[in-house]
């Protein structure tokens, strides 16, 4: 029997699951319980992972950790323990991986090779493959990632065949909140759209009713903690403790008791407060109404109504509060009725999505009889689907080593005894093709029968190949868009977002700088993941370096090199560099990690945002400009979070590493902000390009262009209504492309190129150059010589770079 | 940089010559057409790297089935390949005088062009 496995990774939780092509089960832990604890404590012989290692979290600190998902892909290492160890979160998460490994191992009696863990929608490349890095820690030999709204949809959708229908996934996690819009289609379920908040999960509604519980305090007992100062820190987590629980009670119970007991200076303080799941519910209405808003915004994004989403899927521990549930079904769509436990909900999905790309695990005694049986059978390669919505899916397979038979046909018989193909006749090479017949909604297992020229029957191996009859998913989306710096601070994206993964892509990009041999000059390729149109505001992901003692000749300024960037379903990120002229290939990434922060720089930044938005905030109550109020008003939230972070983050890295992510974002939204004219300023640039493009169309436009511009039209119209800046900046550059392309049919266009960059000379990066391809160009434009005069126009393009910016603005970027 | 996309916007409809099927195939039949030519090239069955397109033949790999599946199975980009989409031997007539002394494809700028 084939197995699949997919683990949950949590910040708090983990899981794994485990289906078998006809049952999909969590699989206990050894106290019996789908969800472990991602807590893991080192003692001086032992590791202990999960509720045991719980109980040590306030009693054994130094030897526990918790929530170190948020760390991964960083080199910050835990604290050195009183054996002198210190521990990455990638370590720590792999003795999570290994404690479910086995489980599975007690209650399967299979030791997973292959395995799909789940990751953050908006993980970075950086984090994820230090994800898959910490299953092979924990010794498994492949791993798949699979973001985890997609593994929600799936587990929820599974038994679903009903055609299309549009589903939101609505993951309330500890820190964060995620929502995808996924639709099923004929089989094949595809993530659509998706949105978030970073600053809202689980967490608030903790700090809200602890904010509840303080203001009890002094108000009925006098008794004033201050969170900012240190003694009163133990008392607090004790108030964190207390309501966490509380709020569990109050899924089940209509009202509950917060029982506090703790040393106040001198006094020992015994105190009930008495909660009821209404006031809970007032209490936490803002967080739920924000989540609520945010799947409103995707799905209008996404250009649906609410009315279409049949359906809503919830996933994470806040998913259990009634209010969640009720808020959810009231506003938005029913919750899927397949959603079962929202806690085990990803860890279902992911095991589902392992079967769906083939990634199978045979229990040890099958393995062992099926390496025996191959011995002495026909080998054949068998390609077919493990899973499909298709109930007559094909298979091919081909003779691999055939022994001492002579295989001539191949037949497959259903195991039901119901249905088999007729005997079809290998080719010369000994490749066949095959329709076979599923029975919906089960596992399909066919034998494999082959013949010799006599009719005479061959063992084969393999003997049966299974096919599960269910919902297939298109290949996971990659979360944020990678790309590379360039030297004018811009970002040129290479790989968009939502592109199906594993993907390649490669483009030109020229050099900007002379890299002389033998010197310490170096040219970077700066990699960056996110959608920033400006490189700063991106993650750097990577480095590729072009180092000048690694040439035996001169790179000249303006050279091309041809830059390929590739990520696959692990994370993994390969780019290289191919320097056309010298046919020399670089292929090293040098970094592959999220930058520590630094919290004294993270305060300046912090401040000098904070300023910028007061001036903001100033200048917009002196307009009365409503609309500029309400979006200051959640920057400055979102601010007023970031620096409750950068309180903690001197003694805590998560901290700092959220707030210098969230500040990025801030900042980049008041960006956006600040030049809130750009859309007035975009129309104008639209209206002279469409006029221009228009002109160029109607003189020297084939019916391809004339159909394409008219097209922008239509779109402009669109996005003109919808005050959409980046489908506005979408279209300009459509149009500019549309202009160029009747532009080059103009008989005039190698001349007026030559002009306009003549123009420019002194930009050049080496002058003495580009003078003498003045002169020569000024000779080929007086002997009508068009092709020397494109020739002579196009080198002088590489040798003006666009406008540079300061390094730290493009990541010391050396292309363009 | 005008991309040959751009210059040449019936390349639009690449993932249907890409996959070999035309603007009646379903999802259901993306997948199948998907499926085989995938399992075809990696059993290595001979010319399955290639395809036809009004250019001649090209070569294809799993990187490019797997983007024109996804192109295809989202309708929103699928509308463009739709909209460009002409059978072969319109293709081939309508096509060739402009793109005779065209450079080779560069279907990463094709790619890119979604």
């Amino acid at each position: 029997m084939e197995l699949f496995f997919g683990i949950d990774l949590g910040t708090s939780n983990s899981a794994i699951a485990c289906f078998d092509g006809t049952q999909l089960s969590v699989i206990p832990n050894s106290r019996g319980e789908g969800n472990t604890p991602s807590i893991v404590r080192f003692t001086e012989h032992s590791v202990i992972v999960g509720a045991k290692a719980q109980n040590f979290l306030f009693k054994d600190s130094l030897h526990t950790h918790k929530e170190f998902k948020r760390l991964m892909g960083t080199q910050v290492k835990t604290n050195p323990d009183s054996f002198g160890n210190t521990y990455t979160a990638e370590q720590l998460s792999s003795e999570i991986l290994k404690a479910l490994r086995q489980d599975a191992v007690k209650f399967k009696e299979c030791a997973p090779d292959n395995v799909v863990v789940t990751v953050p929608a908006l993980f970075e490349l950086p984090q994820s493959n230090a994800t898959a890095e910490a299953g092979r820690l924990a010794g498994f030999k492949k791993v798949e990632l699979l973001p985890e709204p997609v593994a929600s949809a799936l587990a929820a959708g599974w038994s679903d065949q009903d055609n299309t229908q549009a589903w939101l996934v609505f993951d309330l996690g500890g820190g964060t909140f995620d929502v995808s819009l996924v639709e099923s289609r004929d089989g094949l379920l595809r993530v659509v759209g998706h949105d978030g908040d970073n600053f809202l999960g689980g967490r608030d509604i903790d700090r809200i009713l602890v904010e509840w519980l303080l203001n009890k305090l002094r108000d009925e007992k006098s008794i004033v903690i201050n969170p900012d100062q240190s003694e009163h820190i133990s008392i607090l987590r004790h108030l964190y403790q207390e309501v966490e629980k509380a709020k569990i009670r109050l899924s089940t119970q209509e009202r509950t008791s917060i029982e506090l007991d703790f040393d106040w200076y001198d006094d020992y303080v015994e105190v009930d407060f008495l909660l009821s799941r209404t006031e809970l519910e007032s209490l936490i209405a803002p967080i739920v109404e924000r989540a609520i808003e945010v799947c409103l915004r995707l799905i209008s994004q996404q250009g649906l109504q609410r009315e279409q989403i049949s359906r809503v899927v919830l996933v994470g521990g806040p998913a259990h509060m009634p209010v969640i549930k009720t808020r959810v079904a009231a506003e938005l769509a029913p919750i899927a009725e397949g959603n079962g436990d929202p806690m085990t909900l990803v860890a279902r999905g992911a095991a589902l999505y392992a079967a769906t790309i083939g990634f199978k695990n045979n229990p040890q005694i099958e393995a062992a009889e099926q390496a025996r049986a191959s011995k002495n059978a026909c080998e054949l390669w068998v390609q077919y689907p493990s899973v499909c919505a298709d109930l007559q899916p094909d298979v091919m397979g081909r003779v691999l080593d055939a022994k001492q038979f002579l295989p001539v046909r191949v037949q497959l018989i259903r195991d039901d005894g119901q249905w088999q193909t007729n005997e079809i006749t290998l080719d010369e090479n000994g490749v066949f093709f095959i329709s076979v017949q599923l029975q919906a909604a089960r596992n399909n297992r066919f034998l494999v029968k082959l013949c010799d020229k006599n009719g005479a029957v061959i063992p084969a191996s393999p003997e049966s190949i299974s096919i599960v009859h269910g919902l297939t998913i298109s290949d996971p989306p990659l979360s944020r868009s990678i790309g590379v710096a360039l030297a004018n601070g811009q970002r040129r994206s290479f790989i968009d977002r939502g592109t199906p993964l594993p993907a390649k892509r490669t483009f030109l990009q020229y050099s900007t700088e002379t890299l002389v041999p033998q010197t310490q000059q170096q040219l970077n390729i700066p990699i960056v993941q996110g959608e920033r149109a400006q490189a700063r505001f991106c993650r750097k992901v990577g480095n590729l370096v072009i180092a000048a003692h690694e040439l035996q000749q001169q790179l000249p300024a303006g050279s091309p090199i041809e830059i390929t960037i590739e990520v696959d379903r692990g994370g993994n990120l390969r780019a290289s560099a191919l320097i056309v002229d010298h046919n020399k290939l670089i292929s090293a990434v040098a970094e592959l990690l999220t930058p520590s922060a630094d919290p004294q720089v993270l305060q300046l930044n912090f401040n000098q945002v904070q300023s910028r938005v007061m001036q903001q905030q100033r200048e917009a109550f002196a307009r009365h400009d409503q609309n500029a109020i309400a979006a200051l008003d959640q920057l400055a939230k979102k601010l007023h979070a970031i620096g409750k972070d950068l309180v903690l983050a001197c003694n805590d890295q998560d901290a700092a590493l959220r707030a210098q992510r969230n500040l990025m974002e801030v900042e980049a939204d008041l960006e956006a902000f600040e030049t809130r004219d750009q859309l007035d300023e975009l129309l104008s640039e639209c209206e002279i390009v469409y006029l221009n493009t228009r002109y160029q169309v109607d003189n020297y436009g084939n019916e391809i262009e004339k159909k394409m511009l008219a097209d922008c039209e239509m779109r402009f119209k669109k996005a003109l209504e919808l005050k959409r800046v980046q489908e506005v900046e979408r279209l300009i550059e459509q149009m500019s492309n549309i202009f160029n392309s009747a532009y080059r049919r103009n008989p005039e266009f190698w001349a007026d190129q030559f002009h306009a960059i003549s123009s420019r000379i002194h930009e050049a990066t080496n002058i003495s150059r580009a003078n003498v391809l003045v002169a020569e160009g000024r000779s080929y434009l007086a002997n009508s010589n068009k092709a020397a005069l494109e020739s002579c126009v196009r080198q002088l393009w590489n040798l003006i770079p666009d406008a540079r910016v300061a390094g730290e603005q493009n990541h010391q970027s050396g292309i363009q | 940089m005008t991309t040959e996309f751009s210059a040449t916007p019936v390349f639009s409809a690449w993932p249907f010559w890409v996959l070999e099927i035309d603007p009646t195939a379903d999802n259901r039949a993306i997948e199948k057409a998907y499926q085989k030519l995938v399992n075809s090239l990696q059993l290595k069955i001979a010319n399955t790297e290639q395809f036809m397109t009004p250019l001649g033949l090209r070569v294809r790999d799993e990187f490019m089935l797997r983007e024109a599946r996804a192109v295809l199975t989202d309708p929103d980009k699928r509308v463009l390949a739709e909209f460009w989409y002409m059978p072969a031997e319109q293709l081939a007539v309508q096509a060739k005088p402009d793109l005779v002394n065209e450079q080779p494809i560069n279907w990463h700028s094709v790619l890119k062009a979604y």
